[in-house]
């Protein structure tokens, strides 16, 4: 190649490249709408971020436009502040986070204005404003959840992650894989404290078990926690013990279904580490569940049903459809370490479907919880809605943020004002996505969205689910290696009843993954 | 490199190295999505570039002439790199070390592994060295900025492999150019950037942050991990052993006494270096040798199981029915198993074989159940990706469902698997669910098009009533459901076919049932069927059912009732007096496959498994 020829392509190249530097940059020019046509109806966003209620400490709202066009401009406003205008040629809308931050701040409690502008065929069209009120109230900085694939029997890719709501950042809590073959779920945290963690675990090699860490104790309990509860005081959980088996139905959308073969509550003391059954709630004839304490520490609640079949009945048993929980409560005193009579708080005969998992807002004025046509897992269940109970009244309404598919897996924030779920909704009830609502002062849940992501079409291939999202109000401050060695090591507790750390076998179902 | 070319596009057969993926190893590691997420993620961690191209690279081995030439372009690249570094240490080109790496990638490729990975980083290292040795950096810069640099960038392009280059480094400093101190402080500069980087900077286990690329990922089986190791040595001791060799040549020159060297004592020794050196023997003698021990080494470690097992699959895979049967023919019996019985038997189906030649294959009286289930023995995603194609066939689709996503959890977002998902949820009627799948598969570049044609024809009708396939599917599936732990496999294929009296397969896997449960009378019951769904006669094993049936029953009328050839009654004559004439059971089945009755249902029905 002569001297001259290799010149010619560096400037052709150079030709090309600023070529391209200005298109992209005059595609960001803010263009002027003053003459657009008015469209009177919303535009169609994706992740549907109308008419919401937004935090005013999460991430910036990433949206793609799905109306025609060649350019977009999209203006968000408030009464205070600087606008935010964003002219692109794509129609994918990156909120820049800087700007976003100081606007939602700055207008706690007033509303966050969206225009959206889109020009097709020449000519600009102006979308109706999408008004989305900005809450007073912070959403917890935290999100701790499980990622975890559409697993049935194999459980080669899971973890428990934690998410920074004011940005996007994800990172690992602990990995399945630091495990060899391992299973890590059942994430709780007393009081929204992520110093405060109970995780559970199952692993081909290293046991089922729990990993404590609390403040400055960091250890490896032999007991197989199931659901689990910390009490507000932190110096207990309660946890269920269930024999669980995962069965799968030939027709109908949903594949798997579990059912709860014998379920029990018990209860660890961390101070003493006893570790005992709860006695009224271990009861022979009743399989018994998620546990759940009220914030003052009194009462314990949980779901209750009573065993339908005998053992002859084989598995599943043939009445596995005709389980329905109840909903109770037992009154506890830890100092004394005495526990009341069960009583029955909402029945299952009353409601005719399945009360489960029940989480009560920490100010202690309502009780979140699903209810579904049969069964123990809601995930499960495309029936399973979320209800709202007036703890002062007892009354409860069915929530109008469900969808026609799965509700379930529901957390408190710390301030009880938003609550974070799993839902199935929006991909055709197959991946469980994690949803955020705003719950107001009388208890009513505003329209959730999706928890949203630096890509607005992050979740339109994704393929893992999110599930089991619980709003902690800091980033957890152990390192996954660190959970990950004492994953690894034996256990300091071994309790007997729940036949803990024998390693967890593939033939036996209810070790195994599920949402 | 021609001879290179031509084994690894026609003896190996790249499409299977693609094949494999996924199932030998682990999808998840070359797995590709296009955008500028999936970029920047790899942009961001060491070696994720390397990591990056070899993902994009890796599907292209479907076309076995690309493939081919890929592989072939990489092991061209390490014999010009070992030829580079002899004579960077001032000897000639020699032949013998130089088709080392070459013979090492080409064992790999035919143990059915992709080491596009271990290669690329390798190279990128070596090119880094190149720079290097080409720049020669002298004074205290070399170790304090040159290498530590140097290090940093190669350990973000390719990764662990990196480590290489520092002790590449500390060679060439302290044997080829006398810089004994320059090149013990580049080796330990070289040394931490891993350490800083990767652990520190990255929070790497120390162990990935050093020794990353001998971990099990991306392509290459655990077991063929030992290879990739000695690939990554075998630089440093070329560099190593040329520059020993060359200062002892210096040494030697310089010496005016004709004092011989112990090792000229030895006369084997002797020759054999003088054959090794270039300059003093026959090239092409040499070359010939050489590739013969290639040859030799790479038939070594051929693994036939795997070249036949991944062939057999990749041909079912591709519906491509008699080619799937050819090469499970190959197979020695003592090798079939599970893996071959759920292809030979889809195979034979599609075929319409299935009744006339199934016993031509190994059969025993629980290899029904495989077709059905996966055992806990067979830890590897193969098997459930295979039920899931019966289970999608047959019209089980919550099990092809359920199977399918056990594979996709098991080795990642295979696109066979993305659109065998994509399918099922469409014909169950959930067309938003089957866009997650079509979206995640139209980001792999070779995918695109389909996943792009599907998503449209949703767009236009989300219930694809067009589409012959998803019109198909839906007229079998099971619509009642019913619970169970255990397969029954009677009552499954009983239930297809209650749902769909023309569900062939159904019709054709009962039979095989009967067939395989040693109940004849089954078969001859349903005999009255066969029309039902386009049989003309009746294949030779229910025939030999009936021949069975009615020696059981003594009711030979029914040998004239259903017409049963003249042959199928000698074999049965002929077995019968094999089995009266035989001393034992062994004789008798020895004999038996002797006169050709190994491949008959008689034979499977006397001795319990095929005699094939």
């Amino acid at each position: 190649m002569t001297k001259k020829r290799r010149w010619r392509l560096v400037l052709l190249a150079a030709a090309l490249a600023g070529g391209t530097a200005v298109w992209a940059i005059s595609g960001q020019r803010i263009p002027v709408v003053d003459e657009a046509v008015q469209v009177p109806r919303l535009p169609r966003i994706h992740p549907d971020y109308c008419e919401i209620v937004i935090p005013p400490n999460i991430a910036p709202m990433n949206f793609e436009v799905r109306e025609p066009g060649s350019h977009f401009l999209v203006r968000i406003r408030s009464e205070k502040g600087d606008a935010i205008e964003i002219g692109t040629r794509w129609s994918r809308i990156s909120i820049p986070a800087g700007p976003w931050r100081s606007l939602l701040q700055a207008n706690r409690g007033g509303n966050l204005h969206i225009d959206v502008y889109g020009k097709a065929a020449g000519q600009w069209r102006q979308y109706a404003t999408i008004v989305n009120p900005i809450a007073d109230a912070d959403i917890s900085p935290y999100l701790a959840y499980r990622r975890i694939g559409p697993v049935h029997n194999r459980w080669t890719r899971v973890g428990v992650y934690q998410r920074e709501m004011g940005t996007y950042r994800e990172s690992v809590v602990l990995d399945g894989a630091s495990l060899e073959t391992g299973c890590v779920n059942c994430h709780s945290f007393a009081n929204n404290d992520p110093r405060k963690m109970l995780i559970g675990l199952r692993s081909t090699k290293f046991g089922n078990a729990a990993i404590l860490a609390a403040d400055d104790r960091l250890e490896k309990i032999g007991a197989k926690f199931g659901y689990t509860a910390w009490h507000p005081s932190g110096r207990l959980a309660a946890y269920s013990v269930n024999n669980v088996w995962q069965f799968f139905h030939a027709a109908g959308m949903e594949v798997r279904d579990v059912i709860d073969i014998d379920a029990a509550l018990a209860y660890c003391r961390f101070d003493d580490g006893k570790m005992a059954l709860v006695p009224r709630a271990a009861d022979k004839a009743r399989l018994e569940s998620y546990p759940a304490w009220s914030p003052d520490g009194r009462y314990l609640y949980y779901c209750s049903a009573p065993i339908l079949w005998t053992e002859s009945d084989g598995l599943p048993p043939p009445q596995y459809a005709d389980v329905k929980y109840d909903l109770m409560k037992i009154r506890y005193d830890i100092d004394a370490d005495r526990w009341g009579e069960p009583e029955t708080v909402l029945s299952s005969r009353e409601t005719g479907l399945s009360i489960l998992q029940p989480r009560i807002s920490p100010d202690g004025r309502f009780l979140l919880f699903c209810m579904c046509r049969y069964g123990c897992f809601p995930v499960y269940q495309p029936t399973s809605d979320l209800y709202m109970m007036d703890l002062a009244t007892g009354e409860y309404t069915r929530l109008e943020i469900n969808s026609e598919f799965s509700e379930s897996w529901h957390s408190w924030s710390s301030n009880s004002r938003w609550i974070a779920f799993s839902s199935r909704r929006g991909n055709g009830g197959f991946f469980t996505r994690c949803y955020l609502s705003f719950v107001d002062e009388e208890g009513r849940a505003h329209k959730p969205f999706v928890l949203p992501q630096d890509d607005p079409q992050f979740y339109d291939s994704f393929l893992d689910t999110i599930s089991v999202p619980e709003l902690i109000d800091g980033p957890i401050p152990v390192a996954g290696k660190a959970l990950a060695r004492v994953a690894r090591t034996d256990p300091v507790l071994v309790d007997a009843i729940s036949g803990a750390s024998t390693p967890a076998g593939s033939s036996v179902p209810w070790q195994s993954a599920r949402e | 490199m021609l001879l290179s070319y031509a084994y690894v596009w026609w003896i190996v057969d790249p499409r299977l190295v693609d094949h494999g993926v996924g199932i030998l190893s682990a999808y998840s590691g070359l797995s590709f999505r296009m955008g500028w997420p999936f970029f920047r993620e790899h942009l961001l961690r060491p070696g994720g570039i390397v990591e990056y191209v070899t993902r994009f690279s890796s599907p292209l081995f479907c076309w076995g002439w690309l493939g081919a030439l890929i592989g072939t372009a990489l092991a061209w690249a390490t014999c010009l790199s070992v030829d580079a570094l002899t004579r960077l240490a001032g000897l000639p080109r020699g032949i013998a070390v130089r088709l080392g790496p070459p013979a090492i990638l080409l064992v790999l490729y035919t143990r059915y592994s992709q080491p596009l990975r271990a290669a690329l980083s390798l190279l990128i290292v070596l090119a880094g060295f190149g720079i290097y040795a080409r720049l020669a950096p002298r004074g205290r810069a070399v170790w304090l900025i040159v290498v530590p640099g140097m290090c940093a960038a190669l350990y973000h392009i390719a990764g662990s492999a990196s480590v290489l280059f520092p002790v590449l480094v500390a060679i060439h400093e302290i044997l080829i150019r006398g810089r004994r101190s320059a090149g013990l402080a580049s080796l330990a500069s070289g040394l931490m950037v891993p350490g800083i980087l990767g652990a520190m900077w990255f929070d790497l286990p120390l162990r990935r942050a050093y020794g990353g690329f001998l971990a099990a990922v991306s392509g290459v089986t655990v077991v063929d991990w030992p290879y990739v190791l000695v690939l990554h040595l075998w630089f440093p001791a070329v560099l190593l052993g040329a520059a020993l060799c060359k200062a002892r040549i210096v040494r030697k020159a310089g010496k005016s006494t004709s004092a011989p060297s112990p090792l000229a004592h030895s006369h084997r020794w002797a020759s054999l270096l003088r054959f090794v050196r270039a300059e003093e023997s026959s090239r092409g003698t040499k070359t010939m040798a050489v590739f013969l021990s290639v040859a030799v080494v790479a038939w070594l470690h051929h693994v036939p199981y795997a070249k036949f097992m991944l062939a057999t699959d990749y041909y079912c895979r591709h519906a491509m029915w008699s080619q799937a049967l050819h090469a499970a023919a190959k197979m020695p019996s003592r090798q079939y198993n599970s893996r071959f019985h759920r292809n030979v038997m889809r195979a034979l189906y599609h075929t319409g074989r299935l009744g006339d030649e199934m016993f031509r294959y190994p059969q025993t009286t629980s290899a029904n159940t495989d077709l059905y289930v996966v055992s806990e023995a067979e830890d590897d995603v193969l098997p459930y990706l295979q039920v899931a194609r019966f289970f999608l066939d047959i019209g089980e689709i919550n099990r092809a469902e359920r199977h399918a996503c056990e594979t996709l959890t098991g080795t990642g977002d295979l696109p066979e698997v993305l659109e065998q998902l994509a399918t099922i949820n469409v014909v169950k009627d959930r067309p938003d669910t089957a866009r997650v799948f079509l979206h995640a598969l139209a980001k792999k570049p070779l995918h695109r098009r389909v996943a792009r044609e599907m998503l449209r024809k949703l767009a236009d009708d989300p219930r694809m009533e067009d589409d012959p396939t998803v019109s198909r599917l839906r007229g079998v599936m099971l619509t009642q459901d019913s619970v169970s732990f255990v397969v029954g496999v009677e009552a499954t294929l009983l239930r297809l076919l209650a749902r769909n009296r023309r569900n062939k397969m159904a019709f054709d896997f009962l039979m095989v049932h009967y067939l395989l449960t040693g109940r004849p009378d089954q078969v001859v019951a349903n005999l009255q069927h066969l029309r039902d769904f386009g049989y003309r006669g009746i294949p030779k094993h229910f025939q030999e059912a009936v021949v069975a049936y009615a020696s059981a029953t003594d009711d030979w009328s029914l040998t004239e009732e259903y017409g049963i050839a003249p042959e199928v009654l000698g074999q049965a004559v002929l077995l019968k007096q094999i089995l009266e004439a035989s001393p034992g059971e062994q004789e008798a089945r020895k004999a038996a496959i002797a006169a050709g009755l190994g491949d008959s249902y008689l034979f499977f029905l006397q001795f319990g498994t095929s005699g094939w």
